[in-house]
């Protein structure tokens, strides 16, 4: 910063024509004595009649913090001739404890060094004053030239009670520019603007000032003790250093720098009371000041199922936004809707009033008279200090057969999307098939072990389908498969009178048989192998030797026809039949 | 068995007895209706229940008396019961949504189009329904199998293939459907149900729930049911009487 403001300064020099030229330069400071956590301005004026002032150089000041603060410029030309004043501004800060020089700034112009007279500034240990930038004590003071008060209406409340805060700024001086006032901290309380602004004059101690006043109302939140900060304004004024060199009324009013300074207000302190128990009605809500209640219809007669709209007003003194919706009772044969709420404030004398409507929309379900009973609500009187219930008149609503249907609503009134108002639900089924009522069917254990049937049935399946499989492809596996059935179907076909064919057939039926069990080829089996094969399978001598003398017997027969009748073979084959049903028997139990 | 065929018995008596069929007390019921009398059209459309005979038709004509005498709660009861036996009727739907609106004065969601076709396609089908669907298929696709154990062939594959798809859908959809129809949910029927923080009148009450409101049912404890809303993710304690369960079986 320091170096930008030396940067900004030095080593610029604008040349300009040089005849019959004059100019002037000083330095001043507003203050030559501050302490170590003050500050002074110093102001460089260079004045002339050219156009172009050029700027000064300035010297190191190693002893003070240096800021620049602006310039300001101010041209005229009176007849002809012009004259220029620029003034410098920088603030010092000091670094340090002492006696010190603001050396001689010079500047060169058209050939001659002009220079400035060094100032003397005097730093002393920090003395116990208001902060820098606010030399004026912020308690209002007769006859300081500004000032700002705070004050309430009441420093007790209750609740929920208005308490009313002025700002009051004083003064005696023109301000250079709007103040801008900073409200203080209203924590722990309900703030309402209370506007216009009153301004006006008043005498104090023989000064007359001008007064600006800025009204807040206040309502507490909650019971305790509150602490209302301080305000602050800060605001730029002339400064009356007589310091400058044109140090009369005119130039005062020309060319002086304004002087910023901020002024504080004292805190307040607030006790607030909280709402007395006693006495304190059943559906109070917490409104508090003085009301009155009403209730309107916008039509007394309606026909059913067509809106009407109920409005119910609440106006009066207090904080009106937050007033709660007094019970509307449920309404029989109405259907009701949503309720909407609209505030109207008005601050007229700088107290918070107004009123609160809250807007519901019936729609009555049948013909008939209805009465929409007293409603009611209840406030706290702050000023009465007791509870008070406020009533609506009841209201008589005729209510006539609907006509035509029902219409539709606007979605004026619902803002959140239409509804289905005026609509009605579906008529009724005018046929039905009747079912006895029993559990669900799924639920039912017959149900359930149907279910698991299909399981079986494909498990089933599956082994058979194997079976069939293996028919098809493994011959030795269909001919053991099919031994016996084929060997009974053979035994059975005989129909032949002929002892011979008979024997034939019934000997060819059970060495094809015996072939397919043991997996031989039928044409070479002998009686020898026979006997052999089936020894070797396990079946028993007396089984055995059954079989060989039923061969024995059927080849007898076969080559001895005429001794033999038909009625001798009928014994053979009963036996063939037997002997394979052991047989077939006996490889099972082999088998297992 | 040997119990159902006395009790048919005693109703079959006892019905021609009365020599009304239900068809005509449900008839009669609503000329009741139709002329105003909604407490004399309840009391007979109860009566038929009460008689053990149930239809889509009936609930739903109850739902609309107890409607009609401002008993909201016992209505989208008897609608939600009406939709369990067929939920593609839009006729139910509708007034059991025109119900639900007056009743709970909710705001309206956004309806989000997917979630609307799925449910679409859920509701396409009856519990029932879906029972018999199921099992049609099941046993399709059983034989198809065992047919395929002796015959090989394309077409026989397509069709185990497609079978078997959608034995595995409809199996999915019914399974949902009976979880969602065996759930114990409830109705609040009584205005202004207040839900407590345990079973006793002694517990503090913690909200209030609207007539109308549908919840289910967690536990129950002497005449105390403990129920979960499961939108707002709340639960509490509510007597027995302020509830009615939907599923009446």
């Amino acid at each position: 910063m320091n170096r930008f403001v030396i940067f900004l300064l030095s080593g610029i020099f604008l040349c300009c024509a040089a005849n019959a030229q004059d100019i002037s330069i000083s330095a001043s400071v507003d203050n030559a004595r501050i302490s170590l956590d003050q500050q002074t301005t110093l102001r460089i004026t260079i004045s002339g009649n050219i156009a172009q002032i050029p700027h000064p150089q300035i010297p190191q000041l190693p002893d003070f913090n240096v800021y620049s603060s602006g310039q300001s410029q101010s041209i005229s030309i009176v007849n002809g001739k012009i004259s220029s004043s620029v003034t410098f501004n920088f603030v010092l800060v000091p670094r340090k404890v002492g006696k010190f020089t603001i050396p001689a700034f010079s500047l060169q112009f058209g050939g001659k060094v002009y220079t400035t007279s060094p100032i003397e500034i005097e730093v002393v240990q920090g003395q116990v004053q208001p902060s820098p930038p606010a030399p004026s004590q912020p308690s209002p003071q007769a006859g300081a030239q500004l000032f700002v008060t705070g004050s309430v209406d009441k420093k007790t409340a209750y609740v929920n009670e208005q308490i009313t805060y002025s700002f009051k700024f004083y003064r005696c001086v023109n301000l250079l520019s709007n103040p801008q006032y900073k409200p203080p901290d209203f924590t722990g309380f309900w703030v309402e603007d209370l506007p216009p602004q009153r301004t006006y004059y008043e005498n104090l101690d023989g000064q007359r000032y001008f007064v600006v006043e800025v009204k807040t109302a206040l309502f507490p939140t909650a019971p305790g003790e509150y602490t209302i900060g301080s305000a602050s304004l800060v605001c730029n004024v002339e400064d009356f250093s007589p310091s400058s060199i044109f140090d009369d009324d005119f130039f005062r009013s020309f060319f002086s720098r304004g002087k910023t300074q901020t002024l504080t207000t004292q805190p307040i302190h607030i006790k607030v009371l909280p709402l007395p128990a006693q006495g304190k009605p059943q559906n109070f809500a917490g409104t508090v000041g003085k009301y009155t209640i009403s209730a309107v219809l916008d039509k007394n007669t309606v026909e059913a199922n067509q809106p009407v709209t109920l409005k119910v007003t609440i106006s009066g003194r207090g904080n009106i936004k937050t007033i709660s919706q007094p019970g509307i009772e449920e309404l029989k044969g109405f259907r009701k809707y949503e309720t909407i709420t609209s505030t109207n404030i008005s601050k007229e004398n700088y107290i918070v009033q107004g009123s609160k409507t809250f807007t519901t929309m019936l729609v009555p379900q049948a013909p008939g008279q209805f009465i929409i009973p007293a409603i009611q609500t209840t406030y706290f009187d702050p000023e009465a200090r007791a509870y008070r219930t406020i009533l609506t008149s009841p209201i008589t609503l005729n209510v006539k057969p609907g006509t035509g249907p029902a219409p539709e609503m606007s979605s004026l009134f619902t803002p959140k999307g239409v509804k289905f108002l005026g609509k009605d639900i579906r008529y009724l089924k005018t046929s039905s098939r009747f079912t006895r009522i029993s559990g669900p069917l799924y639920e039912k254990p017959w149900f359930i072990t149907f279910q698991i049937l299909p399981l079986i049935i494909l498990l089933i399946t599956w082994f058979y389908s194997l079976h069939y499989r293996r028919l098809a492809t493994d011959i030795s596996y269909a001919r053991l498969h099919r031994a016996y059935r084929n060997a009974e179907r053979t035994l059975k076909g005989i129909r032949s009178n002929d002892p011979s064919i008979c024997a034939c057939t019934i000997s060819e039926a059970l060495t094809n048989y015996i072939a397919d069990k043991l997996g031989l080829a039928a044409a070479g089996l002998t009686s020898q192998i026979i006997e052999t094969e089936l020894s070797k399978a396990g079946i028993d001598a007396e089984t055995l030797k059954e079989v060989l003398g039923i061969i024995e017997r059927c080849n007898f027969v076969r080559y001895a026809p005429a001794s033999t009748s038909v009625e001798e073979i009928r014994p053979v084959y009963e036996k063939a039949k037997a002997v394979i049903m052991k047989l077939e028997k006996m490889m099972k139990i082999k088998k297992q | 068995m040997k119990k159902v065929i006395p009790a048919t018995l005693f109703v079959l008596l006892i019905s021609l007895a009365c020599a009304q069929t239900p068809q005509e007390i449900f008839l009669q019921a609503n000329r009741q209706y139709e002329a105003g009398a909604y407490e004399g059209a309840i009391s007979a459309y109860e009566n038929l229940i009460r008689q053990g005979w149930e239809s889509a038709s009936l609930y739903y004509n109850l739902g609309n008396a107890y409607f009609k005498s401002g008993k909201t709660g016992l209505a989208i009861l008897n609608y939600e019961r009406a939709k369990i036996l067929n939920p593609r009727d839009e006729d139910i739907k509708f007034n059991l949504e025109y119900a639900r609106a007056s009743a709970i004065q909710e705001e309206e969601k956004a309806k989000n189009p997917i979630r609307e076709f799925f449910t679409g396609i859920y509701n396409l089908l009856s519990v029932e329904e879906l029972t018999i669907v199921f099992t049609l298929l099941y046993f399709s696709l059983i034989l198809a199998v065992c047919i395929s154990f002796f015959f090989k062939s394309g077409i026989l594959r397509l069709l185990k293939t497609a079978l078997g798809i959608l034995v595995a859908v409809s199996g999915l959809w019914w399974a949902a459907k009976i979880h969602n129809v065996s759930q114990p949910y409830a109705i609040v029927v009584k205005p202004d149900c207040s839900i407590r923080s345990g079973p006793g009148m002694e517990y503090t009450a913690g909200y209030l729930i609207p007539e109308g409101k549908k919840v289910l049912i967690l536990r129950v404890k002497d005449s105390w049911y403990e129920v979960g809303l499961k939108e707002e993710g709340l639960k509490g304690w509510t007597e027995v009487d302020k509830l009615e369960k939907i599923r009446n079986y």
